[in-house]
């Protein structure tokens, strides 16, 4: 319980504009539903990335009406119906983009640090 | 209809999604060996405010303005519902308010703001005489009329009538008829830019005193024609009857709307013949 905590006090906040990134790239490891979405993004951080659900269905919503993403209802293992997002070619597209211009910021971040 | 229909399915879609999202979690949680009461209490602490996320979601579809709307209503009806005595009392207020704002108005747009349907209508004024007291109108005798037109620098020119009086019967083709009649200057229709719509109208002359060349003659009001003649067009340049003095139909006009925006019945105008 206690270590639980620990990891939930050292999650950071998402930078602003990472998310649709980042939701695209979990989307590219195959179809997921919204909190498939935020498992895969918590455990592939190492814990430390916490995606609030708060933010995360209004940017879903808003990337499958930008065509990025494209939704479906199915059933998962558990018998539950939940609605399953994959990444379009668009969608694609987009995610390449976002990712040059992460590594540029990144490059660009990293130098000025270690001038 | 359709719309609304399509925006509440797919708002209970999202219900349902984020639904599946909290159960989901539990599910996880409880699998992890957390009991379910435990599992349901954390997983809606992480989760936070459901219904803001809901909103924020339905925002990025655009169409929370209309169900803001739909809302406004709906509550508005409820309310109306709930205290109907105040709900008529608003709606009454604002019904007289609106409408006595609306009446108000056309009279004003009539009497003030609507030009006269007469040529140059803002160049157009009423001469009037009156006694020492205000509502003593009388009218104005022949002589004075003669000065003002002879010493006249200020208008084009000046026309005159007088009402012939309520007691005023044409003798149609069947029958006698009351009519609304002014005895008027030959250049009262002129001066006012109304034309006749059949036959000649009146003679151009002077006003004077005596019988002039229009002595007799009488415009009749569209209303008036058809009523008396049947619209008959060759009544022009026939003798008619009216009470017992004989005139000639020398035109007939469309009658103009009186600046109360009520139609007169310049009808059968008699140029003024002064005896």
């Amino acid at each position: 319980m206690k270590s639980e905590r620990e990891v939930y006090r050292n999650r950071v906040e998402l930078l602003q504009g990472t998310l649709d990134m980042l939701v695209l790239q979990a989307l590219q490891w195959g179809p997921q539903h919204g909190y498939g979405i935020s498992q895969a993004l918590r455990s592939r951080s190492g814990e430390v990335l916490q995606v609030e659900t708060g933010s995360l269905y209004p940017a879903l919503h808003r990337m499958e009406r930008q065509k990025w993403i494209a939704a479906e209802w199915r059933q998962t293992e558990q018998k539950q119906r939940a609605r399953f997002y994959r990444i379009t070619a668009e969608g694609r597209r987009q995610l390449a983009h976002d990712r040059s211009k992460w590594d540029t910021m990144v490059a660009a971040i990293a130098s000025i640090l270690e001038a | 209809m359709s719309l609304w229909r399509g925006f509440g399915a797919r708002k209970s879609e999202l219900d349902e999604e984020i639904e599946a999202h909290r159960r989901m979690a539990i599910a996880d949680r409880v699998a992890r060996g957390e009991s379910s009461e435990e599992a349901r209490a954390a997983t809606e602490r992480e989760m936070g405010n459901m219904p803001l996320a809901k909103d924020v979601t339905r925002e990025s579809w655009g169409w929370v303005r209309l169900e803001r709307l739909a809302q406004d209503v709906r509550y508005a009806l409820r309310q109306m519902r709930r205290s109907p005595g105040f709900a008529t009392t608003v709606i009454g207020t604002l019904a007289l308010g609106i409408g006595a704002a609306a009446a108000m108005f056309t009279v004003v747009d009539h009497v003030l703001l609507r030009q006269l349907p007469y040529k140059d209508a803002s160049r157009l004024v009423i001469l009037q005489e009156t006694g020492p007291t205000a509502n003593d109108y009388s009218n104005t005798p022949w002589i004075d009329l003669a000065q003002w037109r002879a010493e006249n620098r200020s208008f084009e020119d000046i026309a005159f009538s007088t009402g012939m009086g309520g007691r005023t019967y044409l003798e149609g083709n069947t029958a006698a008829l009351q009519v609304d009649g002014q005895e008027v200057s030959p250049n009262l229709f002129a001066m006012l830019g109304a034309k006749t719509q059949l036959g000649r109208g009146f003679v151009a002359e002077q006003p004077s005193f005596g019988a002039g060349k229009n002595a007799g003659t009488i415009v009749l009001s569209n209303a008036v024609w058809h009523a008396a003649f049947g619209g008959d067009k060759s009544i022009l340049g026939r003798a008619v009857r009216i009470n017992t003095r004989q005139s000639i139909p020398s035109g007939r006009r469309s009658g103009p709307r009186s600046s109360w925006g009520r139609r007169t019945t310049v009808a059968d105008t008699i140029p003024i013949t002064m005896k």
